[in-house]
């Protein structure tokens, strides 16, 4: 019996990129190769644009100028569109997804690359929360033009790796052959031909084990967890999503939500917000018929309407 | 003067306020190029195409009325083997 036999599935390749573990799926195994050249040259230069975490990014040197005043700067295409994209996922969560959140998500500790963060035990959030400026603050003006006002650091941690996985995922299908699947560390686009019955997309718990398979074609998946990234402070835990009404680390009245939606970003959009709205959640989700699914820490869980009812067999992967 | 020399002082005077035109229309042009090619090439945030404003930025974006979620068909549930994961991030 030979390899092809044995697995006739899509074709993967996984590699580590913009601080996650990323992967490419692809119906065509010979598209694999290009396809991941071009993802990984798309990540390089989005790092580039929005990292908080090198000091030559666009969005770290636009948070040096507005540490005393207003700041004005003209963003790379790629800083602009990943803003507009951001601005989306504002309006759409009505400010509950906020990328002005940087200062106060710096100020819960989450100030560097997670592994420092986590090896750290000494951090003692100083003062009041620091008050997010607020999305509708930041102006583009032309092109290029962004405006911010003082103390704004942008933060596109909620929408970056999932707008990037729509993008790359439009982007391999109009140049490659086939269907791809994106996956930038958790967040899942998908774009042309899907394999037969779909991209099977397993919802991963943070131990490790996959609590439902649920078959995709042409929609976004996004995870957002309160057990991942996290660690310690004098005061207790934190995580990074950072309730923009209040400045603080959201309460974790999730472990984590899962959305299907049109795209990456709306999925992200809408688990992101979730995880902010604790227990209205899932009547916002509803209300706005995005299909979710809703996890408790105490194993009980909540489905939207839309969600795809668990089939009774579902897979029980290793940690 | 006799006419003839005034007719022809007004004909170079008019040939050099031509010219004149033309050389600041070029000029102005020239700037309009330069500060064109200069947004151009500002396409990342530099210390020449960045700064400070004393002025605020407190008057809100315009925007439009709340987009909605996109309609997304129904995805299935299934079982057996995963072709990737979602997990949080």
């Amino acid at each position: 019996m030979d390899a092809a036999s044995v697995w006739d599935g899509p074709a993967e390749t996984g590699f580590d990129a913009i601080g996650t573990r990323n992967s490419i799926l692809a119906t065509v195994p010979t598209s694999l190769a290009e396809a991941v050249h071009i993802a990984r040259e798309h990540l390089a230069d989005l790092d580039r644009a929005v990292s908080r975490f090198r000091d030559d990014s666009e969005v770290s040197r636009l948070a040096r100028l507005a540490a005393t005043a207003d700041a004005w700067c003209f963003g790379s295409p790629l800083l602009v569109d990943h803003l507009d994209a951001a601005r989306h996922a504002a309006r759409l969560s009505e400010g509950l997804v906020d990328f002005t959140v940087g200062s106060a998500v710096i100020a819960s500790g989450y100030d560097a690359d997670l592994a420092l963060v986590r090896a750290r035990t000494t951090w003692v959030p100083s003062g009041p929360a620091p008050r997010v400026p607020g999305w509708r603050r930041v102006e583009r003006a032309g092109a290029r033009r962004i405006a911010v006002p003082a103390g704004t650091v942008l933060d596109f941690g909620a929408t970056a790796k999932a707008h990037a996985a729509d993008t790359i995922a439009r982007l391999l299908a109009s140049r490659l052959d086939g269907g791809f699947l994106v996956n930038l560390g958790g967040d899942i686009a998908t774009a042309g031909p899907a394999p037969e019955g779909g991209w099977r997309v397993g919802v991963e718990a943070a131990d490790g084990t996959v609590r439902q398979v649920v078959a995709v074609a042409g929609q976004g998946v996004a995870t957002s967890s309160t057990r991942l990234r996290r660690w310690a402070t004098r005061t207790g835990e934190a995580h990074h999503i950072v309730d923009p009404r209040t400045g603080r680390t959201a309460a974790a009245t999730w472990t984590q939500v899962t959305c299907i939606a049109a795209t990456a970003l709306e999925a992200n959009t809408g688990s992101t917000a979730a995880v902010v709205l604790g227990e209205d959640a899932p009547d916002w989700l509803s209300a706005r018929r995005v299909a979710a699914r809703l996890d408790r820490p105490d194993g009980d869980v909540v489905f939207t309407p839309g969600w795809p009812v668990p089939v009774p067999d579902t897979e029980r992967a290793p940690a | 003067m006799s006419t003839s020399a005034l007719t022809k002082t007004r004909v170079v005077l008019s040939a050099l306020m031509a010219t004149a035109t033309v050389a600041t229309t070029g000029i102005v042009t020239s700037l309009a190029l330069a500060r064109s090619e200069q947004d151009a090439d500002a396409a990342v945030v530099t210390d020449q195409a960045a700064g400070t404003t004393g002025a605020t930025a407190d008057a809100p974006s315009t925007h439009t009325a709340s987009p909605t979620f996109a309609p997304t068909p129904k995805a299935k549930s299934t079982s057996g083997t995963t072709h990737t994961k979602t997990k949080g991030s």
